[in-house]
């Protein structure tokens, strides 16, 4: 995963807000390496991350692939086929082609990592420009991590290239520790 | 669309390693989950 941000997409309205949608939904936009991952493992965590068998109350709320080209519908409709031959329920998840994405304001990227004053205050020190902070690699990990997704083994091989300084490495391990912990005793 | 930082070091502060190893190819994937 090189870069994620999160938006609107799938309806026509011009200038969505979140108080303000009209017919698109919340959506998220992945920037990958296809050398490191395909688009079809990708396909799997997203069939595994949300209930494609349960109808949306609210456009908002819609699941949808929005795909780019032929190759990623082709591939988003053999792995819908793919689950509704496994589990014989109707999927409500829709393949539509992407029609532009508007990124969300920005109180709405990186939240889990904003909750770290001091996480944000060391990128913000790297990145002095916001877009680039959000739009960083090292950002969308540690948003990652800050939410409780990640080993303690994966964040020991990658966190010397997060950019942290000691305190922010500490504050970061304190965080995954945490997570660690509260799972041990769900 | 995001771009990589075009002034690494803008700020002064090296641009992270995770940030600087820029793949050969990006592609992007778009999702809504409900």
């Amino acid at each position: 995963m090189i870069r994620t941000r999160v938006g609107y997409a799938g309806g026509t309205t011009a200038s969505p807000a979140y108080r303000d949608l009209g017919d698109h939904a919340e959506s998220i936009e992945i920037g990958f390496d296809p050398a490191r991952i395909s688009y079809e493992d990708l396909l799997a965590v997203f069939w595994e991350s949300h209930t494609p068998e349960v109808k949306p109350w609210k456009r908002q709320y819609m699941s949808a692939v929005f795909c780019f080209d032929d190759s990623q519908c082709l591939t988003a409709r053999e792995t819908l086929q793919r689950r509704v031959s496994l589990t014989g329920i109707r999927v409500h998840t829709q393949i539509l082609t992407t029609g532009g994405f508007h990124q969300a304001e920005d109180y709405h990227q990186k939240y889990y990592l904003r909750r770290h004053g001091l996480l944000m205050r060391e990128l913000a020190r790297i990145y002095p420009d916001r877009d680039r902070l959000l739009g960083s690699t090292a950002a969308a990990r540690l948003n990652g991590y800050t939410s409780g997704l990640g080993s303690l083994e994966m964040l020991e091989r990658e966190i010397h290239m997060l950019g942290l300084s000691p305190a922010g490495r500490e504050e970061l391990l304190g965080v995954i520790e945490s997570h660690a912990m509260y799972e041990l005793m769900r | 669309m995001f771009h990589a930082p075009a002034n690494p070091g803008q700020s002064g502060i090296a641009i992270p390693p995770i940030d600087t190893a820029a793949p050969e190819r990006l592609e992007y994937a778009r999702f809504a989950m409900g």
